[in-house]
């Protein structure tokens, strides 16, 4: 029994381990994006060759620290926020169960449709 | 001051109810009795109470010491020991023999409804060292014999609320479509006015009947109790544990009552609605048909305890086990395991985002 408690933590620990390198990996590909979008096409595509050429060698080194700074202060900051609140706030729970303690019985239960709007607006398509 | 306790028939010791074995045990003779055994005992003596209790209710004068504070004499050593003004039941401190002060439950004041406790001491004291053992970020030295020895169980009081409500709602829902048509999209929003209109009956409804108790938040979150151990009251059943007499009459938390009650009708009434993406609720009217109040004792099992000049309570429901209350921490170990936390992560993400850029 405790031992398959110890893998399932050990599972949970290495499934959030995973989901943390996805989340930076995507806040990384956002970061390329929005590089991309405030760029017109030509001056694009020189970025692009002058990134590409200069992220063979290393990468943005400066970029790479910040969001990694920014993903670790926010999870720590959560994580450790939880569970101060679960210490100080333990077990409140609902106190009346009115779902069961508590019956309704309808007596009239009406839906009437008084008004459809209906919006439309234009998909924009980017030019990448 | 009336007082009384309950012997064993046996040896003429005190009588305790025992939660486990839901007998009443006799500590010296170890005589166990249960409740039917004891019927034609408890039943002349909590009837001879009563008569006692119509000729003479409890006088209360006005002087200070009187309105805090009561003095009994011990049955059993003859002591004189001194309770607060709600107490109902306790232990004489010169004996430790168990007394209920008989006339603090009697007339307007005897209970309707009472749940025996259903988890001894020993099991309270087991479920908080397992509860604590989850914690990891506890203080070292703060699960200790002598904070367990603080574990008391209590009869506290509540009213029970049966209240019959008629009513209903009116509300607007929205249903949102999108679809998409070459190069544009389409969102269409439904609005419906929605209404719903019936009876809740709600039972049992728990209110504590504590003017001003420090536990008062603890009492509201060691609900809910499970209704299958409702017992017409005995004194008996307070035997071996400590009691508080209500102070706040119905009159006093009628609008409290009918508030609570009326956020649970919003949200019964709106649990009825589905099918939509969002609801506003728009009015709500609520009217009491029929309404019945119930005073009950039910158990507590509870701590308080200083910490580092700090107070903090824990309470256990003692029928269900359900626990509630604030926990000292350990912030040097909550800061090692932040700091410890926030450089793997940092060590994570520069390795992620080094090999992925």
């Amino acid at each position: 029994m405790k031992r398959s408690k110890y893998i399932i933590n050990i599972l949970a620990v290495m499934a959030a381990f995973a989901a943390i390198l996805m989340i930076s990996s995507f806040a990384f590909a956002a970061e390329d994006d929005d590089l991309g979008d405030n760029t017109t096409a030509a001056a694009q595509a020189e970025e692009y060759q002058e990134l590409s050429s200069s992220r063979s060698e290393k990468p943005n080194m400066v970029r790479v620290v910040l969001i990694s700074l920014g993903i670790s202060v926010v999870v720590t900051g959560l994580t450790v926020h939880s569970i101060y609140r679960g210490y100080k706030y333990n077990g409140q729970t609902e106190p009346y169960q009115y779902s069961k303690k508590a019956p309704l019985q309808l007596t009239l239960a009406e839906d009437e449709l008084i008004d459809t709007q209906v919006t439309k607006r234009r998909i924009e398509r980017r030019n990448n | 001051m009336e007082t009384v306790s309950y012997k064993c028939i046996n040896c003429d010791a005190p009588l305790q109810f025992d939660p486990k074995q839901q007998k009443f045990v006799c500590e010296f003779c170890r005589s166990e009795f249960a409740e039917t055994e004891l019927a034609d005992y408890f039943s002349k003596l909590e009837k001879k109470l009563d008569q006692e209790h119509k000729k003479e209710p409890e006088q209360v004068s006005d002087d200070d010491f009187s309105s805090y504070a009561a003095v009994y004499v011990c049955q059993s050593c003859g002591a004189e020991v001194i309770t607060e003004k709600n107490t109902a039941a306790t232990f004489c401190v010169f004996c430790h023999n168990p007394v209920m002060i008989s006339n603090r439950m009697a007339g307007n004041f005897k209970p309707n409804r009472v749940i025996p406790f259903m988890i001894s001491e020993q099991d309270a004291k087991q479920k908080f060292l397992d509860f604590c053992a989850k914690k990891k970020f506890l203080p070292k030295d703060f699960v200790s014999g002598a904070q367990l020895d603080m574990m008391k169980g209590v009869y506290y009081p509540y009213w029970l609320v049966d209240s019959l409500k008629i009513g209903g709602i009116r509300a607007t829902a929205k249903k949102k479509r999108t679809w998409r048509e070459g190069d544009f999209e389409f969102e269409e929003t439904k609005i419906y006015r929605v209404i719903r209109n019936g009876t809740i009956d709600f039972r049992d409804y728990p209110h504590t009947a504590l003017k001003s108790d420090e536990n008062l938040k603890a009492l509201k979150y060691v609900n809910p109790y499970d209704d299958k151990d409702y017992r017409p009251f005995m004194m008996s059943y307070l035997s071996g544990f400590l009691a508080e007499k209500r102070d706040l009459e119905r009159q006093d938390v009628q609008n409290e009552v009918d508030n609570e009650l009326a956020d649970y009708a919003k949200r019964i009434y709106s649990d009825s609605i589905s099918g939509y993406d969002s609801v506003s609720i728009d009015d709500m009217r609520l009217s009491t048909r029929r309404e019945s109040w119930d005073y009950a004792l039910l158990p507590v099992w509870l701590m308080t305890f200083d910490y580092n000049g700090q107070k903090y309570l824990y309470a256990m429901n003692g029928q269900t086990g359900k626990n509630f209350g604030e926990l000292p921490i350990d912030k040097k170990k909550l800061a090692a395991f932040g700091i410890g936390m926030f450089i793997g992560l940092l060590l994570i993400c520069l390795l992620g985002g080094y090999f992925l850029l």
